[in-house]
């Protein structure tokens, strides 16, 4: 484990390495990132400026939000950049390379590319949720909580990635259908939390667990809801299972099928 | 005449090429479905809170203005900028130079063309799962909205080209142009009335949206409002007006960039 | 008499870039940087007539692509006439581009997920071909390149040798007068090479197209080109029949030695040769003949050696080409 461990940062040590070299359009990456979650903001702020305070949200709650969801796929992308190419290493058969690898194939996986433009997402988050917590008057409490957080619903946001990952190993060239899903996941979780109500609510904490990566996670600073964190906790390790059964089990069924590689 | 006989081809190729990836049709529903479905639960949600009138529109108007906008996008335009890009970046674009076409009004018809199939398929489903759910508005069924509409659609197409042609052709001179792409890309999201519908723009930002370009390549999601009938002709004069800036810009870039080519090589 | 499809005269291009300059200040090197200047090509003339088969080569950097990127009109020359059939590639680009076709080793034109046959309609259309006329057009290619059996495949099933068949076949749907070929049989094995050589032999024969191709693989210029034009540096530095350019160039030969029993001994050669293989089974010595005559090199070795067998011999065409190369490289 610990070995896995150590070969796993001296990997995305090596990423990272590379990565920056090319360090205009890695600035250039962060940059638009950036640009790109503010622009989320600017417009649930909008929002609330017309229609009002939704659910107890406030244009707070928003930034915290924003926070929250750009710091989870921040650090599960940035260090784990290969899963999101796993649909490519299956259809051109580059996965295979995995499989003779002596260490854990997930960590091999995931460890193999870096995703600079996360890293934008990472500033991004931070600076976000240390806005929200000057905004709410954070109590040490309440900011424990934030921190706390933080790493329940990364660990919970990978796991997702996983099992949708997973799905590469059913298709020849799943990149559209695993993308497509993955957006279904994503995008609520970017949404305004007040605005889900009931069922909606319900499917997107249980079923598509969307709204536990920040939504959840900003209730339950604002009201220190041990109930809600209790609900995060739970899912976390509930998916973190799902995830590493599902992969394995994927990966099992791609070794012994006879998968034709493209081209000469 | 022969470039419609090419643009025809281009078109009636690219879909059956689209048609061999169910996979993708797959994708575009569910990022429509993601994102529109999404946000019109919420926004009813919203609009129930307000007795379903927030800054003098209804909800369903709303909705259908937001379809408008997330349908368009099925169409995937933008894609232009990406095509041009890695044209220049992978030498590609002086094969295109070597051919007896015009570069730009070929890359203009291959993103109609890859967007068209998706389009017809998913718009169709979602206008008849909308009308079903939430009804037409009143505003929908007049003449004027009919005939107007086809032209403020045509008029976002061949806007949104322009836009994202100019975006494109930057990387003749801009090794990486993509976060001028991002900030772009951005404002036609928020300015055209995508997650916030235009309805609940304050007011400074519906000039913006008005008179800038960004939002004028989608004006589309204004045509389901109840001011449309009184404005339709302003609207659809900014499109011509940005149509025509635009595209100058445009033919002057493209020029400058052949003759950039031919003079110092990709 | 056939008349010159391309004429080529004093032809030059110059780029200059902006060098960034360690001692300016950064706000010049942003508005009034430094010039660099490179002769990428410095007044290449020559002709080539209809029907010939040319092979353009040279080490890389040489000029080649910058050459050809003239003649199809994508580069202006900075001085210098380029003519190709009988246009001005620099005022009419799209004239010419309707009567030339081009084939890019590297870069595939066609569309990968469906069947040929949509590709080349495709093609047909953007040349401005009538149905019929591509209709027709499309079964000619079929039977000259032998297509049939895989022409209802998606393109992006078919192996590499198919495909370069398949491109040959796109770039010639509507007829062109030239064909310019980048590197047509990189990667492929041999027998696809061969079957590929064969068939742009025959379409020009046929189709009277004239082939200006340029290759790093030897075998292409030896089977397939009357003609070798040698770049190097941005100048002409050769252009003859392939034949002799053997010839002309061989200052090389190799002779091999069967010994009666076998040889034990290896002693030193005379000056001007060297051992090229050293077994007891056989010798072969790389003779240069600049420095020791044939004459002379068999004399000396009959003495060295008891032999039951002698082969004297050419070094290839490659040996030869790779000499032209060297002894054209900038004096260290």
């Amino acid at each position: 484990m610990k070995e896995e461990l150590h070969f796993a940062l001296y990997a995305i040590k090596k990423n990272i390495q590379s990565s920056a070299e090319l360090r205009t359009s890695f600035l250039m990456n962060v940059f638009g990132m950036a640009i790109n979650n503010v622009a989320f903001i600017v417009l649930w702020v909008f929002f609330v400026q017309s229609v009002g305070v939704i659910g107890g949200w406030t244009a707070a709650d928003i930034v915290g939000l924003q926070g929250f969801t750009a710091l989870c796929y921040g650090l599960s992308l940035t260090f784990s950049g290969g899963i999101k190419r796993l649909p490519d290493y299956v259809a051109n058969g580059s996965f295979d390379r995995f499989m003779l690898s002596p260490k854990n194939i997930l960590v091999r996986v995931a460890t193999s590319a870096f995703g600079a433009s996360g890293v934008g997402d990472i500033v991004f988050g931070v600076t976000c949720l240390v806005i929200y917590g000057v905004l709410i008057h954070a109590s040490i409490a309440q900011a424990l909580l934030i921190v706390l957080l933080v790493a329940l619903s990364t660990v919970l946001f990978f796991a997702v990635v996983v099992v949708i990952y997973s799905v590469s190993f059913l298709f020849t060239d799943a990149t559209y259908i695993v993308n497509g899903i993955f957006e279904l996941f994503l995008t609520p979780s970017l949404f305004h939390g007040g605005a889900f109500q009931g069922a909606i609510r319900g499917f997107f904490m249980f079923i598509v667990p969307a709204l536990l990566v920040g939504t959840i996670p900003v209730e339950i600073v604002k009201d220190l809801s041990m109930e809600k964190l209790a609900i995060v906790g739970a899912f976390t390790v509930i998916w973190s299972v799902l995830a590493i059964k599902i992969f394995n089990r994927a990966v099992r069924r791609y070794e012994s099928s006879n998968f034709m590689t493209f081209g000469g | 005449m022969k470039e419609i006989r090419l643009a025809n081809k281009i078109i009636k190729t690219l879909i059956k090429d689209r048609i061999q990836y169910p996979g993708r049709l797959f994708a575009d529903t569910s990022s429509l479905v993601a994102r529109c479905g999404v946000l019109l639960l919420l926004y009813s949600y919203v609009f129930k809170l307000n007795n379903g009138v927030v800054n003098g529109a209804t909800f369903d108007v709303v909705a259908w203005s937001m379809f408008f906008y997330f349908s368009f996008s099925v169409l995937g335009l933008s894609s232009i900028s990406r095509r041009i890009m890695n044209d220049v970046t992978s030498g590609h674009v002086e094969v295109f130079l070597s051919k007896p076409i015009v570069y730009l009004s070929y890359r203009a018809w291959w993103a109609i063309g890859t967007g068209i199939y998706p389009f017809l398929v998913v718009t169709p489903l979602g206008a008849l799962a909308l009308a079903l759910t939430v009804g037409i508005p009143q505003t929908m069924t007049t003449t004027l909205f009919i005939s107007t509409f086809v032209a403020a659609f045509i008029g976002a197409i061949a806007l949104t080209l322009l836009v994202y042609s100019i975006l494109g052709l930057f990387a003749f001179w801009i090794e990486d142009a993509s976060p001028v792409f991002w900030v772009v890309d951005k404002a036609v999201m928020i300015l055209g009335g995508s997650y916030l519908p235009i309805a609940l723009f304050p007011d400074f930002m519906y000039k913006v949206a008005l008179y800038s370009p960004f939002g004028a390549s989608v004006f589309v999601t204004h045509t389901a409002y109840e001011s449309w009938a009184s404005v339709w002709y302003k609207l659809i004069g900014i499109q011509l007006f940005w149509i025509l800036v635009l595209g100058t810009v445009t033919y002057l870039m493209f020029s400058k960039a052949v003759k950039k080519v031919s003079v110092n090589g990709g | 008499m056939s008349q010159n499809s391309i004429v080529v005269t004093s032809l030059s291009k110059t780029f200059s870039f902006p060098v960034k300059s360690a001692t300016a200040g950064w706000v010049k090197n942003l508005f009034s940087p430094e010039m660099r200047e490179i002769i990428a090509v410095g007044g290449v003339s020559f002709s080539v007539k209809a029907g010939e088969r040319i092979a353009f080569i040279g080490p890389n950097g040489a000029g080649k692509s910058t050459t050809i990127k003239m003649l199809t009109g994508i580069l202006f020359p900075t001085s210098g006439t380029v003519s190709v059939l009988g246009l001005d590639p620099t005022k009419d680009r799209k004239k010419l581009a309707y009567r030339i076709g081009t084939v890019f080793g590297q870069r595939s034109q066609l569309f990968p997920n469906l069947p040929l046959t949509d590709s080349l309609e495709f093609f047909g259309v953007m040349y401005g071909m009538s149905d019929t006329d591509i209709k027709a057009r499309v079964l000619e290619l079929v039977g000259l390149f032998d297509l049939a059996s895989f022409i209802d495949q998606p393109v992006r099933k078919l192996s590499l040798g198919q495909r370069m068949r398949a491109e040959v076949a796109a770039a010639l749907i509507h007829r062109p007068e030239i064909i310019f070929l980048d590197e047509p049989t990189i990667g492929l094995d041999v027998v696809a090479k061969k079957i590929l050589r064969d068939l742009l032999i025959t379409i020009n024969k046929e189709e009277k197209v004239t082939i200006f191709l340029t290759s790093h693989d030897v075998g292409d210029i030896e089977s397939l080109c009357d003609r070798t034009i040698v770049i190097n540096h941005g100048m002409v530095i050769n252009d003859l029949p392939t034949k002799e350019l053997a010839r002309a160039f061989a200052y090389e030969k190799h002779i091999d030695l069967i010994p009666k029993t076998s040889f034990k001994k290896f002693p030193t050669l005379p000056a001007g040769s060297s051992y090229f293989l050293k077994n007891k089974d056989k010798i072969t010595v790389t003779v240069d003949i600049n420095k020791l005559s044939v004459q002379d090199s068999l004399k000396k070795l009959l003495e060295l050696f008891e032999v039951e067998d002698v082969d004297v011999y050419n070094t290839e065409l490659e040996t030869t080409i790779r000499h032209i190369y060297e002894r054209d490289s900038p004096r260290q």
